[in-house]
């Protein structure tokens, strides 16, 4: 019952939302009211909606998308319209049924055909049926034209006697400049409320949804006005007709909703104010001739036109594109920046290094003695011991070099598609110039990528071609082939399938760089030379602790003795997540070889998966002593709500908050394959370098479960994570 | 300049071997200092014969081990071999650098125990485990290597009554090429026996299979018998996964490894002809890392390594006693190391330097050891320079069993030192005195008078 009651509640107030591209309750609650000042105009909204949502629950459409608002959001504009338009009488809600009935029938035969092309259809189906319901509308008889918004005294005494309309005569006796009353009156114009207190209310929803679509709609709306002045356009559209409007929703769509707003989306709408208004002038004189109203014609055509231009083209630098549409600027734009800082290089091959243990890069990118022009992006490795010599003894024969016979392990799955195993190894100092690379093996991992392997050891390569190779299989052991004076292990990645071929700039998924005994973790990042460089080897405990699979429960034990249940999902975009179904939330993350990595959350902050996600937001599956890394969170997610309220005004340009995730390694029992480990975590929020807000964790690997615990308003909260 | 000693003259029958551009002259030098002490010195401070350890040399020798493994596999673990050299400073040493413990019997199990290695990093070996040694283990979560059913049996009912889960691994014998096959120790692979044994364990609901162990002979001489003898670990292994879902943490692939010893008999040096620990690495690991086991089950490798380690760390120094000519003309030396204290002079030739200043001239020799026993022999023919009364000899690689399996017979053992890093001189075995034995003698009454 609870349920069917927020699903009716929701797909209402996200009908009126969705309008400003949100689904932000309060702006749709706002909105809601805004339409009541019509209080019949408001009543047909509902009517609209309902016959909507109704309709299309029985049709069997998609629940969620229906709670959306997404097939009754143009059924608010065609509710509210014909509302203003006629009188209320039992026709008039007959007629109005079969409107938004065919309103529903467009929007969903428009959606599926903008679909193929990736655009949304915005309000053309508003569009398209409140013209045809003019047009036809001469020919109903039983609708009688409404005078009601002609008479606006008449109106406000009606709903709110005296007081109203002196409130009313009040503010319009205030001295507010012409641009402002015209940019309230054409934010309320969007709900057919020519007035400025529905403007105003609309606004302050606009700035509770979001401040950075708040500033849009100015900048975007007085940059129009001045356009106007400057052109010597017609200014009466904006100050009679208030057609201003369609400014405003052209600047949020195209500045902040289809895209991450920064600089360059600010600058896109300055462009495209031009480009709207002469739509708008045009399609003006062309519908006149059919006594139709332009409605939101030019918003519709310059957001579809700009939206198909921009897919049309290859990247761009400037314009970027959500990923994961929010229904926020601020959480786009957020999400945005954290996730190309943590993900951008996600898309690179998994490529580890080839060997066990750990080698040192003896000559890097760009080395001094041969890694230079096709060949820059080339590595050599080899094997030194704690006083840096890199043989025992004399070091005059190849025995004596730590690395010599050592395995050589294919970097990545693969097809073999080239060996050499007849060179034979050169003697100390000596070099073969003839036969340059040695002994190698070629691995194709794609048709752009292939892994070369050289001066690898005579007769000892262990593949042929065209054996398939996973990941840390032996292919062979280091040699002394080629053009190698010492022992080493020369590898590089390359876009031919050839022996020597041009080497190209590629980072290696993720491994640990030892420097005096000090670990850092590294991800998709270039080894430099002389650094000691090993792969991660993942901890069978910890693998096992963050093992979560989709179907699994979590058992969360607590030790208050309130036992939670978490479950693993999946959703159909095949991403993983843990739901709590207490307080419907969602951590979803993705759980590579080596890391555990939390994505992003929704739903509850004051839940314990909540506080879960925030400990184990990024986790190396691995002990190195005293390792420590750090990450960033969305800035939404962890903040001090006033700062945050600040930052969104700014954040388009430049963010100074920082929302940070440490964590540190400190104590390992290593044993087989039950390993106890400690380690501690926090979230930190600075603006500009000082400390805002800290919460602490302490993460224990113990019998292969996850145990943690953090303090919160004086109270010490401890769980184990039992995923048996 | 330093005066020339005074040798004997000697005359000695010409043969001719390969000429070299050196005549007949031997090239070696003598050892006269051990990590920076001189041997006369030691001597002096603390008797002969006597025994030195360096800790540089265990430290680097386990370093190096795990180093050859690590570089060719992910997860490796040693476990220091008590029975090798069970002197508590040396354990420390190897605990001190990350090993476990292996031992063989109750003894060495309350000496690790003593030695600060928590229950659950000894592994318990041997074919005599009494009922309380097993209780102890159990309770202590230590590793069990089940080396009988008879011991299986009593495990699983000492578990049942203590109502605890053993952590067992089998120990199996298997054909892999080496003569003598050692099959009186653990289960016969090829056949049935550990398969069958297994199946017990995991139908035990008091046994948790740990991992797999298998000790195919001591100074294996091929590395390629470790290939055979993993691969058909692995082979149960996998045959445990597929029927049971059970996945084993380890493979224990005991010892065996050599050390730079020359066997008796053999005609190369043992220096340049025995595998290096490389070898057999490789032989392991890139079986291990081919083989058909998944990537993220594969197993952590134990190695139970002992001589290989430590035999070439330690060092006995002794004293010529006296010098004899036998009726053979064979020239004989007597010295104070007899066989009780060099017990693995019946195993090896060992090399042995004098610790002085030599001319080039040698001598084919025997070297006899004090005892009053004919089988006191310590080098039946060795070329060594003229020595005098009180001049010493260093014998080289004698750290593995000559602690643990060496007998007080007649005179009393000796002290034991170990050089450390620093190159000081500790004494980490007291030379033993008569007290040492009449604290444990007890006589009867009746036995105290007599008369003569």
């Amino acid at each position: 019952m609870r349920h069917q009651l927020s699903f009716i509640l929701n797909s209402f107030l996200n009908s009126y939302s969705q309008i400003f591209f949100s689904k932000n309750k309060i702006f749709g609650l706002l909105l809601l009211i805004v339409s009541f000042f019509d209080v019949y105009s408001g009543l047909a909204g509902v009517i609209a909606i309902f016959t909507s949502v109704s309709l299309s629950l029985l049709l069997g459409f998609n629940r969620s998308n229906i709670q959306n608002g997404y097939y009754s959001f143009n059924n608010v504009f065609i509710g509210l319209a014909l509302g203003v338009s006629y009188n209320f009488n039992v026709q008039f809600v007959f007629f109005l049924i079969f409107a938004s009935i065919l309103t529903l029938f467009f929007t969903i035969t428009i959606e599926n055909i903008l679909e193929k092309y990736l655009l949304p259809y915005l309000s053309f189906p508003f569009m398209i049926s409140i013209w045809l319901v003019v047009l036809s509308g001469h020919e109903f008889k039983s609708l009688e034209i409404s005078d009601r918004g002609i008479y606006v005294l008449n109106d406000l005494y009606g709903i709110g006697g005296i007081q109203a309309v002196s409130l009313y005569e009040q503010i319009n006796n205030l001295a507010i400049p012409i641009p402002i009353i015209t940019y309230f009156k054409s934010l309320g114009a969007i709900l057919f409320q020519y007035n400025i207190i529905a403007g105003v209310i609309i606004a302050i929803g606009l700035l509770i949804h979001s401040r950075i679509a708040f500033l849009l709609s100015i900048v975007g709306f007085f940059f129009t006005y001045n356009y106007y002045k400057f052109i010597g356009a017609d200014i009466t559209h904006l100050n009679y007709l208030y057609i201003g409007f369609n400014f405003i929703l052209t600047s949020i769509a195209i500045g902040s909703f289809f895209t991450i707003p920064n600089i360059s989306s600010f600058f896109t709408i300055i462009l495209f104010i031009p480009i709207t208004s002469i739509i708008l002038s045009g399609f003006s004189s062309l519908l006149s001739i059919f006594g139709l109203p332009i409605y939101s014609m030019p918003f519709n055509m310059a957001v579809l036109l700009f939206l198909f231009v921009l897919r049309s083209g290859h990247s761009n630098k400037f314009i970027k594109i959500p990923h994961i549409q929010l229904y926020s600027p601020e959480q786009n734009l957020y999400n945005y920046v954290n996730n190309s800082k943590r993900f951008n290089n996600f898309f690179y091959a998994p490529i580890d290094f080839p060997f066990f243990g750990e080698w040192k890069i003896s000559q890097g990118n760009n080395g001094n003695h041969t890694h230079k022009g096709d060949w820059q992006y080339a590595l050599d490795f080899n094997i030194v011991d704690n006083t840096d010599n890199q043989f025992k003894g004399e070091g005059l024969v190849l025995d004596d070099y730590y690395c010599y016979n050592k395995p050589v392990l294919a970097p990545i799955d693969g097809l073999v598609i080239e060996i050499i195993d007849s060179v034979k190894d050169n003697n100390i100092g000596d070099v073969n110039i003839e036969e340059n690379w040695g002994n190698a093996v070629i691995i194709k991992y794609s048709e752009s990528l292939y892994a070369s392997l050289n001066h690898l050891r005579t007769d000892k390569i262990k593949v042929k071609v065209g054996d398939i190779v996973k990941k840390g299989n032996i292919i062979g052991y280091v040699g002394n082939s080629g053009r190698s004076p010492y022992p080493h292990l020369h590898f590089q990645l390359q876009k031919y399938p050839h022996i020597g071929s041009e080497t190209i700039y590629y980072p290696i998924a993720n491994y640990i760089v030892k420097t005096d005994n000090k670990y850092t973790l590294k991800l998709f990042d270039i080894p430099k030379e002389n650094e000691t460089v090993m792969n991660i080897v993942s901890d069978s405990s910890m693998i096992k602790a963050y093992n979560f699979t989709p179907g699994q429960k979590l058992i969360v034990l607590s030790t208050n003795k309130v036992n939670l249940e978490w479950e693993i999902l999946t959703d159909a975009y095949n991403n993983t997540y843990i739901y709590c179904r207490e307080t419907n939330s969602s951590a979803y993350f993705i759980n590579t070889d080596n890391i555990f990595m939390f994505t992003s959350f929704y739903g509850n902050k004051k839940s314990h998966l909540f506080y879960f996600f925030l400990a184990n937001y990024k986790i190396l599956k691995s002990f190195y002593q005293d390792i420590e890394y750090d990450d960033s969170l969305p800035l939404t997610l962890f903040n001090n709500k006033i700062m945050l309220m600040l930052q969104d005004i700014f954040a388009p340009f430049y963010i100074f908050t920082k929302s940070k995730y440490q964590c540190k390694y400190n104590q390992c029992e290593k044993y087989l394959n039950n390993s106890k480990i400690n380690m501690e975590s926090s979230i930190t929020v600075k603006i500009l370098g000082n400390t805002l807000k800290k919460i602490n964790f302490k993460i224990g690997i113990i019998d292969n479960k996850i145990n943690y615990s953090y303090i919160l308003n004086k109270t010490l909260y401890s769980f184990i994570i039992d995923n048996k | 300049m330093t005066k020339l000693s005074y040798e004997r003259p000697v005359i000695k029958k010409v043969e001719t071997g390969m000429p070299n551009k050196f005549g007949l002259r031997t090239e070696y030098l003598p050892m006269t200092e051990i990590e920076n002490n001189k041997v006369k010195d030691l001597v002096k401070e603390y008797g002969s014969p006597l025994f030195v350890i360096s800790e540089r040399l265990i430290r680097k020798n386990i370093n190096e081990a795990k180093r050859a493994f690590t570089d060719r596999y992910p997860k490796v673990q040693f476990a220091w071999s008590y029975k090798t050299n069970y002197l508590d400073s040396v354990c420390k040493v190897f605990h001190q650098e990350g090993s476990w413990a292996e031992v063989v019997s109750g003894f060495e199990y309350d000496k690790a125990l003593k030695n600060g290695v928590p229950g659950k990093y000894i592994i318990f070996n041997g074919p005599h485990k009494t009922d309380e040694e097993l209780l102890k283990a159990i309770n202590n979560d230590s590793l069990i290597h089940i080396d009988h059913l008879d011991e299986l049996y009593s495990l699983m009912s000492i578990a049942k009554g203590c109502n605890k889960k053993a952590k067992v691994a089998i120990r199996i014998n298997l054909d892999c090429g080496i003569y003598p096959m050692w099959d009186r120790f653990g289960f016969n692979y090829e056949n049935g026996q550990a398969w069958d044994a297994l199946n017990k364990i995991m139908l035990n609901d008091y046994l948790e299979l740990m991992g797999l162990h298998c000790h195919i002979g001591t100074f294996i001489l091929s590395p390629m018998a470790y290939s055979v003898a993993t691969s058909k670990l692995i082979d149960l292994s996998l045959n445990l996964q597929s029927k049971y879902g059970h996945t084993i943490s380890y493979i224990d692939l005991g010892g065996g490894f050599t050390s730079k010893n020359t066997l008796k008999g053999s005609f190369l040096q043992g220096v340049d002809t025995n595998p290096t620990i490389n070898d057999y690495a490789d032989a392991i690991t890139s079986t291990l890392i081919n083989s058909n086991i998944k990537p993220e089950n594969l197993p952590t490798l134990i190695l139970e390594s002992g001589r290989a380690l430590i035999d070439d760390t330690s060092f006995l120094i002794g004293s010529v006693i006296a010098n004899k000519r036998l009726t053979s003309g064979k020239r004989a030396t007597i010295i104070d190391v007899g066989v009780n204290i060099l017990f693995t002079s019946f195993w090896y030739d060992h090399k042995i330097t004098p610790a002085q200043p030599f001319s080039h001239f040698t001598e084919d020799t025997v070297l006899y050891g004090p005892l009053c026993m004919n089988i006191d022999v310590i080098r039946e023919s060795i070329n060594l320079p003229l020595l005098n009364k009180g001049d010493n000899l260093v014998i080289s690689n004698i750290g593995a069993y000559n602690m643990t399996q060496w007998m007080q017979f007649i005179n009393l053992r000796p002290n034991i030192v170990m050089i450390d890093l620093q190159n000081n001189v500790h004494i980490v075995r007291k030379r033993e005195t008569s007290e040492t034995f009449e604290r444990s003698e007890q006589t009867p009454e009746h036995l105290n008078k007599f008369e003569l």
